[in-house]
């Protein structure tokens, strides 16, 4: 075993070091074919290594650290206040970084925790990396764990897990746990994930599947979305379809396709589907638009109802002053005060004080005093706390005609 | 190291105390809750004596945590931090809807 000393401010050739190689600040080394310790490497200040560097561990400390070929550590890399670069690959075990990773070319390493930033211009492929400002991956990324306390702009990525404090802007890929955004995620290629937690804003670029999604303000998916439960405290905007268990939005929700959910929808604000809603069970509390909406049990909407084939469901619930355009069908129709609608068709229909419909076909019609309904058609009852509320015929028959939807 | 904040045209706007507040957390809450000064001011991108300021001040407020740990002070978000964290985000997303054009299609 033969240490070598560097001290500083010099120029030297090394190769091969059989034991540890102390660098003072200021050297520049170049490797004759490349420079290979045994031992540890140490740098005390910054030092350049022209050509590879390969070594059992290597500590910096206050040093900007350049290496302008490959570094390949065997254990650990520890830069204590410190900035490592390297132009070439880097192959190591556990990395412990102040100020910043630098790395041109492939990197591949078991732990990775980088103070400020970390980039890769290749491929990125650990156990954990967790990376303290902000984090930039050219190349695919392949990890059990990111964490990033401020932004991340990645490729694409293969993760159990990814958490980031701030924004992140990423290709694609698969997170098969969870994702967890305290600001902003961007995606530009379709993306796979277990759940999706987003304090801020999301924005997909492309289709996307996965299990819960938990937004906090706003949501934009420019393709398909599939997921279990969706829920966002703002707005949510999907220009191709929804599928999955459950919808909560506490204010507006705007789909370019359908919408079909096994579950209930809820919406505080407005709901705008441009083909077809399904679900088992729907509230809105502002304005519902939709081609056809078919619900298999309660709808309750307050604001507003335009559907151009109709809403059919076993019970509806229209709230006061709510205007429904558009068919409603149901076991049990309930118009509230002064709510106006066209063709009701149902088991029993009931308008309250001053509702309003223009037909409505059902076995049994109840009209509140002040309610008024143009022409009625029913098979059993036909109640009426105003004569003049029928303005038009009132017809008992044997079977009603048939339903839409 | 951060980004800095950006309005609803996409144009980064100077970072205000509450920007500050948040990114300090957000950068803390990474170390589960072994977070050093200096691993904050890397990752913050701020020189510690100004985060130290800012920590007093977070700490005073509830919002991080601090102990000592194998002589050094360690820091961490607090459940209040976190409440923080959660408001500070939702709250921005809904300044760059109102302030843009019109609200998401």
């Amino acid at each position: 075993m033969a240490d070598q000393h560097v001290p500083k401010g010099s120029r030297v050739r090394i190769g091969v070091v059989d034991g540890d190689l102390n660098v003072e600040k200021n050297v520049r080394i170049e490797a004759d074919g490349r420079v290979a310790v045994t031992g540890r490497v140490r740098f005390d200040g910054n030092a350049e290594v022209v050509g590879d560097l390969e070594c059992a561990s290597l500590h910096a400390e206050h040093a900007s650290v350049h290496v302008l070929g490959s570094l390949s550590v065997t254990d650990d890399l520890d830069g204590e206040r410190s900035s490592i670069r390297i132009d070439g690959a880097f192959h190591g075990k556990n990395v412990d970084v102040d100020k910043e990773l630098i790395v041109g070319g492939p990197t591949i390493g078991e732990r990775f925790e980088i103070g400020g930033s970390l980039e890769c211009g290749d491929v990125l492929r650990a156990r954990t990396v967790a990376v303290g400002g902000r984090v930039v991956v050219k190349g695919p990324l392949k990890a059990e764990k990111l964490e990033v306390g401020g932004t991340a702009d990645l490729a694409g990525v293969d993760l159990d897990e990814l958490d980031v404090g701030g924004r992140i802007s990423l290709a694609g890929g698969e997170v098969r746990r969870s994702i967890d955004v305290g600001g902003v995620i961007t995606t530009s290629a379709p993306l796979a994930f277990g759940s999706l937690d987003v304090g801020g804003k999301a924005h997909l670029h492309a289709a996307a599947k996965g299990g819960d999604v938990d937004v906090g303000g706003m949501f934009e998916a420019e393709g398909d979305l599939l997921f279990d439960r969706l829920e966002i405290g703002g707005f949510g905007s999907i220009r191709g379809s929804g599928t999955g268990r459950s919808v909560e939005v506490g204010g507006k929700l705007r789909l370019g396709g359908s919408l079909a959910v096994q579950e209930a929808v809820e919406i505080g604000g407005m709901l705008d589907v441009g083909e077809r809603l399904a679900a088992t069970r729907l509230e809105v509390g502002g304005a519902l638009t939709a081609q056809r909406v078919v619900i298999t049990e309660d709808v309750d909407i307050v604001g507003g109802v335009r559907t151009n084939e109709g809403l059919k469901a076993r019970r509806i619930r229209i709230g006061r002053r709510t205007k429904v355009r558009g068919p409603l069908i149901g076991e049990r129709v309930d118009l509230e005060p002064d709510a106006d609608a066209e063709e009701i068709y149902g088991g029993t229909v009931e308008l309250a004080r001053g509702a309003r419909a223009t037909r409505i076909f059902a076995d049994e019609v109840v009209l509140d005093r002040g309610a008024s309904v143009e022409e009625v058609q029913y098979t059993r009852s036909l109640t009426a706390q105003d004569p003049g509320s029928v303005r038009g015929s009132g017809q008992k028959v044997d079977r009603l005609p048939a339903f839409p939807l | 190291m951060w980004d800095r904040p950006r309005d609803s045209s996409g144009a980064a706007r100077r970072r205000e105390q509450t920007d500050l507040y948040a990114t300090i957390l957000e950068v803390a809450k990474r170390y589960h809750g072994r977070a050093r000064i200096t691993r904050i001011s890397y990752g913050a991108g701020m020189p510690v004596d100004r985060l130290r300021r800012a920590v007093e001040r977070l700490i005073a407020l509830g919002l991080l945590g601090s102990e000592e740990s194998e002589g050094h002070t360690v820091y961490g978000v607090t459940v209040r931090g976190q409440e923080f964290l959660n408001t500070y985000w939702r709250m921005r997303a809904y300044t760059e809807a109102f302030s843009g054009p019109a609200e998401p299609r």
